[in-house]
């Protein structure tokens, strides 16, 4: 069983207390109408379902409810961070020393218009 | 009844203490501190069962968690237990226990028959056989099945309770030996929180075993005893005894499961639990399991009377029982020796039987000395006697070690110990995602690296020296102490009296008279009766990578997981194709390490605490009134109130003409109601619904679906606008959870910017809804100061007031068509709201009804059940429901999918309904519509019946269906095939069959 520092409550709680959603910054379209069919096929249907490092959603269900992404590494279940939609994930990164090219994402993401989250 | 095997002194039991129990019928007498096993071998009992296939008399064979024979049915009735081991089963006064897979009795067993066709069943018998038919197999399986196997389970309820434990320590220490004790000693030192647990009744592991093996100048046991109160003075370390630590997960999360009082006898633990399971999340582990002796894979090495020969020693030294008076030992190593010159101190009459070349050890002095014949470079080619060991022969073995040579000699014994080296009990650590390596010189896996914050210690890291063992545990005792965060201080400095290990002898078959495919049966999985020449049929039938192998000849896979087989297994088969071992690989570990009772895993959570069971407020009055019930998500629903015998069919017709007829009540309070504010709460609801809400007025509902952004319909609700800035959202008894936390994730991961509040008030209302053309009636008896007229109380508005002085808000929503009142109130006045309704309807024969009788009126006007009707590959326009997708909105979750060419194309699979032709007859749900009239192979299938109910309003059974190109075939016939492949013909009609125009909602 995994076991993570909720970024809200800042302390260790079991896996157990949360639901694991799909990939993290993955954004939805501001203006999906704009969007083309393939590009918005991509978003909902691809995921970079990576072997390695992979950027996750997780919400605590049994408790503050909130949710926060999670970096982990699916080969070996070690959770690298954990933080709030609200910080800086560039420097997360980059504090953890994660090489650019380790990072796998789905395509879309770089495609679509970013936005906070 | 005389105890012949016991030691007149020696040992860990308690001689005052006489226990009597019986096995197979007989009576015993055993002592206090012994083993079903050690008891039973006290007494000179050997045979102990038949084996699982073959059905061959078995003895026990070790002293501990790795016994593969000595499985015993323990006690009978709602206490008996199948399977347990005997070595590990604490004596207990009045115990009693049977043989297992045997009939009539141990001794004379009727499925021996398969002993003597044992050639022609070899690994894969069975499936070779019977698989090809399957016919074949369903008959015969039940009769195999019964042959093969174990113990019967009682098939009664546990009368035993379990209990459950969660904790965080800074160290977890598994095992209980000189390797563990100085781990827990020198971690406590730093201040941690440690915690030592042992799946024995006392601590000291090997130390019991070689009680007179000297450390630090004292006799092993006196050095335990020492270790334990040095132990015992430091608070912050919890020692748990008979405590198997049985799982490793990620993050340093393990489980074990501790007995806490099955060894006071069945039904004797009093308050305390049977068993507790505890679950630890440890910051640092040390692992100090020890090592398991193995096997050698001898002609008939599974005789009653062979058994490991550490176990020989464990049995005189621990439990002053000497289970054979004229006993060979044979060995490939030196730790053999130490059981003979035990043996020998206790009087029995001992020859060794070495594989190796030439002996150099310093204790082969040792035991010339005290008068035991070692016979070198030579093996056991069969072992005589039936129930009971009688003699043993031995040959020579050839330079290669491949066959044997020269004369067999007979040598006569009743006991035979055997030692084919020590595998390390890595089952945890590779549990944890621990890597192993092969060491060759030693033949053992050891551990490598680990992910986790855990570190072995001793035997189970392959550290056989006990000098070196304690030292390293010291070391390692403190470093995890420090590691989690304590205080450093030095560590404990040990010396053991060492001995040089001369190498051993690897043969991993020893050769028989013949050779090993016509010879005499060398088993390598005694629990599963796998054999050397099971593997070697694997190996030329293709099997071999391990993972096949292991489920060709079933090796490792009985209830002691091949802790005394893998390793030969693997070595035979590493052997067989010219690979070295870790080429041939091993199997992944898994937990648990050794067996556990369901019940400990279920602790509490059995019976009325199994599943979380949600009742109304008003389920009381369900009750009292024979509702029937049926689970909808987590709650318990009443279904339906039979009356005078009813059954469910002529209750549900009764209750929906009765609602139609003058007035109905349903308890509503199950729906989901989430409560949403804010200033952007409007905004909010028109991106998760297809509709618009932020232009409805305060004081007003609208009926909304919501799709998921595949643009397919996941939940469907009224929606009320409280104020300006507030809104009461209603969702599917089924969806409240996930459609709760599914705007949680929209708003906090897509719309942060948003002001929007959002709060489950499920539970916070109760809810009864009035339906048909009496319910204003009904509501004007009790409401008044809500003006009920038409005109003042529109249909889809709703208004505060007060029910028999409860405060309450009423809303004119239809989930039936009828003129309908849904009246919430606070939770706790649920009850109270439907015994005043119950009471003011009863001059309109109020009908109380179930969710089945919801579910024929809303079908009666076409209303889906989401998840019912729909199955997540439907749009709005799929069923019809182009009304409510809004045209002016720009953007909601789901819209833009509508433009995706499968979603937008012709021919989808449509929402209708279907009239039979003959009215009397009610489809079952789930049966297909297909093109033709017979449903001769192949048929196309063209959709499905998603609802069938009988309508008494309507006098004719409705259905309705997903159908190709449904909307098209309006007027037309389809054909219906049910299971039992009947055909019926139907007509493909609107999906609304009862009040088409709709005047029934105003009364």
């Amino acid at each position: 069983m995994l076991y993570v520092r909720d970024p809200y409550l800042n302390e260790m709680r079991d896996q157990t207390e949360y639901h694991i959603r799909s990939e993290a910054h993955k954004a939805r379209p501001l203006e999906p109408s704009k969007v083309s069919d393939k590009d918005w096929g991509d978003y909902i249907f691809f995921f970079a379902n990576t072997k390695g490092i992979h950027f996750e959603r997780w919400v605590n269900f049994t408790g503050h409810r909130k949710w926060f992404n999670v970096i982990r590494n699916t080969v070996t279940d070690e959770i690298l961070a954990t933080y709030r939609p609200d910080e800086d994930v560039k420097k997360i990164i980059a504090d953890l020393g994660i090489d650019k090219k380790d990072i796998k994402v789905s395509g879309v993401l770089k495609k679509l218009k970013k936005k906070s989250s | 009844m005389t105890q012949k095997n016991r030691l007149p002194k020696g040992g860990r039991i308690n001689r005052q203490k006489e226990l009597s129990f019986k096995y197979d019928g007989k009576n015993y007498i055993g002592y206090d501190g012994d083993t079903l096993a050690s008891a039973l071998l006290a007494n000179d009992v050997h045979l102990v069962g038949r084996s699982f296939k073959y059905h061959r008399p078995r003895g026990i064979m070790s002293a501990g968690v790795e016994e593969p024979n000595a499985l015993v049915q323990l006690e009978t009735g709602e206490y008996g237990e199948p399977n347990t081991r005997a070595t590990q089963l604490e004596l207990y006064n009045n115990l009693t226990a049977k043989s297992q897979n045997c009939f009539p009795s141990v001794k004379y067993d009727i499925g021996a028959f398969n002993r003597l066709i044992s050639r022609f069943i070899p690994a894969g018998f069975y499936y070779k056989t019977f698989m090809p038919n399957m016919k074949g197999w369903m008959f015969f399986e039940k009769f195999i099945r019964r042959t093969a196997g174990l113990g019967k389970s009682t098939g009664l309820p546990d009368p035993d309770h379990y209990a459950r434990k969660t904790v965080y320590c800074d160290v977890l220490v598994a095992g209980g030996g000189p390797a563990g004790l100085v781990s827990a000693l020198n971690a406590g030192k730093t201040g941690a929180r440690v915690i030592l647990m042992d799946e024995q009744n006392e601590m000291g592991g090997w130390g019991l075993t070689s009680p007179n093996m000297q450390i630090d100048g004292k006799k092993a046991i006196d050095w335990i005893s020492d270790m334990l109160s040095k132990i015992a003075k430091l608070d912050n370390v919890q020692v748990v005894p008979r405590c198997s630590v049985i799982g490793y997960f990620d993050y340093n999360f393990l489980t074990a499961v501790e007995r806490v009082t099955d060894h006071l006898g069945a039904g004797n633990g009093g308050s305390k639990p049977r068993q507790r399971f505890w679950r630890i999340r440890a910051k640092q582990v040390i692992l100090a399991q020890g090592a398991l002796e193995r096997p050698m894979l001898f002609a008939e090495n599974d005789k009653p009377g062979v058994m490991m020969s550490s176990s020989i020693r464990t049995y005189i030294n621990r439990f002053g029982v000497l289970a054979g008076d004229n006993i060979v030992i044979t060995t490939n190593n030196d730790t053999a020796y130490f059981s003979a010159l035990d043996a020998l101190n206790a009087g029995a009459k001992v020859t060794i039987i070495d594989i190796r070349k030439d002996l150099k050890s310093d204790l082969l002095e040792k035991v010339n000395e005290k008068g035991i014949t070692v016979h070198k470079n030579s093996a056991i080619v069969n072992v005589k006697g039936a129930h009971r060991v009688k003699a043993v022969e031995m040959m020579k073995l050839s330079d290669d070690g491949k066959s044997c040579i020269g004369e067999k000699r007979e040598i006569s014994c009743n006991l035979v110990g055997m030692s084919s080296g020590w595998t390390p009990t890595v089952h945890l650590y590779s549990q944890a995602r621990g890597k192993l390596k092969w060491d060759e010189q030693r033949t053992m896996f050891i551990p490598d690296s680990c992910q986790q914050n855990v570190q072995c210690v001793g035997g189970c890291n392959g550290t056989m020296d006990m000098s070196d063992t304690l030292n390293e545990s010291a070391v390692s005792g403190v470093k995890a102490g420090k590691l989690s965060g304590n205080k450093s201080v030095s560590a404990t400095k040990h010396k053991a009296v060492s001995h040089t290990e001369q190498p051993p002898r690897n043969l991993w078959i020893i050769p028989g008279e013949k050779p090993i495919t016509r010879d005499r049966k060398h088993f390598h999985d005694f629990q599963n009766d796998a054999t050397v020449t099971d593997i070697l049929l694997a190996g030329r039938e293709g099997y071999l990578s391990v993972e096949h192998l292991k489920r060709y000849t079933t090796t490792g896979m009985a209830t002691d997981q091949g802790k005394t087989s893998n390793i030969n297994a693997l070595a035979i088969m590493a052997e067989y194709r010219g690979l070295t071992i870790p080429e041939v690989g091993t199997t992944t570990f898994r937990p648990p390490y050794s067996t556990t009772t369901i019940g400990a895993i279920a602790g509490e959570a059995v019976g009325e605490l199994f599943e979380q069971d949600r009742r109304t407020p008003m389920d009381a009055w369900h009750k009292s009134h024979d509702a029937v019930y049926e689970p909808v998500g987590d709650w318990s629903r009443a279904r339906y109130y039979p009356k005078n015998g009813e059954d469910m069919y002529e209750a549900v017709q009764r209750e929906t003409l009765a609602t139609r007829t003058s007035v109905g009540v349903m308890d509503g309070s199950t729906l989901g109601k989430i409560d949403i504010r804010g200033k952007d709460a409007g905004k909010f609801l028109d991106l998760v619904y297809t509709n618009v809400f932020s232009s409805l007025k305060s004081g007003f509902c609208r009926y909304g679906l919501m799709l998921n952004e595949h643009g397919m319909v996941w939940d469907d609700g009224v929606t009320a606008r409280i104020s300006e800035n507030h809104y009461h959202m209603t969702t599917t008894t089924g969806g409240a959870g996930r459609v709760y936390e599914w705007l949680e994730e929209l708003h906090q991961t897509e719309w942060p910017e948003m002001e929007v509040f959002i709060t489950s008030v499920t539970e916070q209302y109760a809810v009864a809804t009035l339906n048909g053309p009496n319910s204003a009636k009904v509501l004007s008896k009790i409401c008044k100061d809500i003006d009920l007229d038409n005109e003042a109380f529109p249909f889809m508005t709703f208004r505060n007031g007060t029910i028999s002085g409860i405060p309450a808000t009423v809303y004119r929503i239809s989930f039936t068509g009828e003129l309908s009142y849904e009246i919430n109130v606070p939770a706790r006045y649920g009850l109270q709201l439907w015994q005043e309704i119950i009471k003011a309807g009863k001059e309109y024969d109020i009908c109380p009804y179930g969710t089945e009788t919801m579910h024929v009126l809303r079908a009666e006007k076409g209303f889906i059940i989401v998840g019912q009707d729909t199955d997540g590959t439907l749009t709005p326009m799929d069923l019809g429901m182009n009304w409510i997708v809004s045209k002016k909105k720009p953007d909601f979750i789901g819209k833009r999918s509508f433009a995706r060419i499968d979603t937008s194309r012709q021919g989808r699979k449509q929402f209708v309904g279907l009239l039979t032709d003959d009215k009397n007859i009610i489809l079952p749900e789930g049966a297909h519509i297909i093109e033709s009239k017979s449903i001769e192979p192949h048929v196309n299938m063209l959709g499905h019946v998603t609802s069938s109910y009988m309508s008494p309003n309507c006098g004719h059974s409705i259905a309705l269906a997903l159908i190709e190109d449904g909307f098209n075939l309006k007027g037309k016939k389809v054909n219906v095939a049910t299971i039992e492949g009947k055909v019926y013909s139907a007509s493909v009609v609107d999906t609304v069959f009862f009040d088409k125009e709709g005047k029934r909602i105003n009364g």
